[in-house]
């Protein structure tokens, strides 16, 4: 056995094919290729800075648009009209004046920005739709995460009580504080009396409005309640009515201080919402 | 000429230094070798053996800070050889390389024992047979039997163990073997034509 390993071994040796020489100019076609190289590399070494400088901006504004994400999803929160949503479709276009598309649309292109930023610097080396996904993902689900925390809430409530002032998130936070629901066929707030299948009921900008409850309803005083119906001689008639969740409902209350800060103290200032001003300052 | 005097790691210093020329001298040191190995691995394709080669030695010079100075250079730069090879061979088809066609081969295979067959016609027999190998044996026959390396420099530049070599090659000595009995052509044959061969070369001589 091991006879014929051997003597097949040596058929392999000796079936060596011959090499041919490399031709005499290889070497230096080799250092020619290197030289380009070379050449590209120092081209290569600036991108990489430069890819650096974009990554980190690019980073910045990741940042930026996660932060701007929370406060448009604080300021769905806030305006109370996903309030309209309880009772249904009916109100799905109305909902569309209270979205914050004027922070959307600036947020979308910052983060297209971003992303595209990110892979100009090619510091990840994925393929532009995973950079343009991610970044999408990481501010969406930053920005909600953040959202669901009380630290816009903690914020708010630092501004209002007046104990500290931050320049720049004071004047972001009471610049969008600024829009609250109203609906010609909505009324929401706490009920402070009743009488008699009426209820008077405090909204959150203070205001009290007199309701007539829809038939068969029996409220409490003290409870957040939302009611739909139509304006008829003055009186609001209810037509559909149901319950708020009381810390839901005590949010808007909580929010109204900083509405009205922005009311009396930047108005001038603020930009232009006339719709939502309107809706905002317009006697009931 | 080669510079003699300067060893590897002298030369490497310099390059890293910024002496750009100095890599010539060394890349012409081990160009035939690691050209030597690309061919027979590479199924005797000389374009293509050339082409790696290069491509070999632009990868040796961009990853020349990172080789350990107090190791030989020589096994990295078949390591390097060996992973540029393989790369090759999975972007193009093993049959595009291959020297002989199927009727070649038939050819030489139902030939007469009697016969005499040509050194260069038992060379590529065995090199059609060595085709028609995994490359993984194909590899360590061509590493061990045509560049005479050891089983521990084959493991250095495979980046494995010389056990798994030994094993690599044992099979792939059967492999071929049956390879070869597959067309009818014996082991014993190919080494008496071999035999016949030598014998009359020294005849001659």
């Amino acid at each position: 056995m091991d006879k014929n390993v051997n003597k097949f071994e040596e058929i392999l040796k000796s079936a060596k094919p011959p090499v041919p020489e490399l031709p005499p100019n290889f070497s230096t076609r080799v250092m020619s290729e290197i030289s380009q190289l070379e050449a590209k590399s120092i081209g290569l070494q600036t991108r990489t800075r430069v890819g650096l400088g974009s990554f980190t901006i690019a980073c910045l504004l990741l940042l930026l648009s996660l932060l701007t994400f929370n406060s448009i999803l604080f300021e769905i929160q806030m305006n109370g009209s996903l309030e309209l949503l309880s009772f249904g479709t009916q109100f799905l276009s109305d909902i569309f004046g209270y979205i914050p598309f004027d922070l959307i649309i600036p947020t979308v292109l910052v983060v297209a920005l971003a992303s595209r930023m990110m892979w100009v610097s090619k510091v990840f080396k994925k393929g532009v739709a995973a950079v343009i996904i991610s970044s999408y993902l990481i501010t969406g689900l930053g920005g909600a995460a953040l959202a669901a925390t009380n630290v816009n809430k903690r914020i708010q409530k630092t501004l209002t009580t007046g104990k500290i002032d931050w320049p720049l998130i004071s004047w972001f936070y009471k610049e969008r504080a600024r829009y609250q629901v109203k609906h010609p066929n909505f009324n929401m707030g706490q009920v402070e009396k009743l009488s008699d299948g009426f209820v008077w009921i405090v909204d959150p900008n203070g205001r009290t409005i007199k309701v007539k409850l829809p038939e068969g309803q029996a409220v409490e005083k003290g409870q957040f309640i939302r009611i739909v119906g139509s304006v008829d001689k003055g009186l609001f008639k209810g037509n559909n009515m149901n319950f708020c969740h009381p810390v839901n409902a005590q949010r808007y209350y909580h929010h109204m201080p900083m509405m009205h800060q922005n009311k009396t103290m930047h108005m001038q200032d603020m930009r232009k919402h006339p719709k939502m001003m309107n809706r905002m300052t317009s006697p009931n | 000429m080669i510079p003699t005097g300067f060893s590897d790691t002298e030369l490497i210093k310099s390059v890293l230094a910024g002496n750009q020329a100095d890599f010539k001298p060394l890349m012409e040191r081990y160009q035939q070798k690691v050209f030597s190995y690309l061919y027979r691995f590479l199924y005797e394709n000389r374009d293509a053996a050339e082409e790696v080669t290069q491509s070999v030695f632009v990868k040796v010079y961009k990853n020349l800070g990172s080789v350990a100075l107090h190791r030989p250079l020589q096994p990295w730069i078949f390591r390097i050889a060996h992973n540029e090879a393989a790369n090759h061979l999975r972007t193009i088809s093993r049959k595009k390389e291959s020297k002989l066609k199927d009727e070649q081969w038939d050819n030489i295979a139902s030939a007469d024992e009697n016969q005499n067959m040509k050194q260069e016609e038992q060379t590529i027999l065995i090199q059609k047979a060595l085709d028609k190998l995994k490359t993984k044996y194909r590899e360590v026959i061509v590493l061990h039997y045509f560049e005479e390396k050891s089983y521990q420099e084959i493991a250095k530049i495979l980046n494995t163990s010389t056990n798994s070599v030994g094993t690599l090659l044992r099979r792939g000595r059967m492999k071929l073997q049956n390879i070869l009995k597959q067309y009818g052509i014996t082991a014993m044959m190919v080494f008496t034509c071999l035999f016949r061969q030598s014998a009359k070369l020294w005849i001659k001589t």
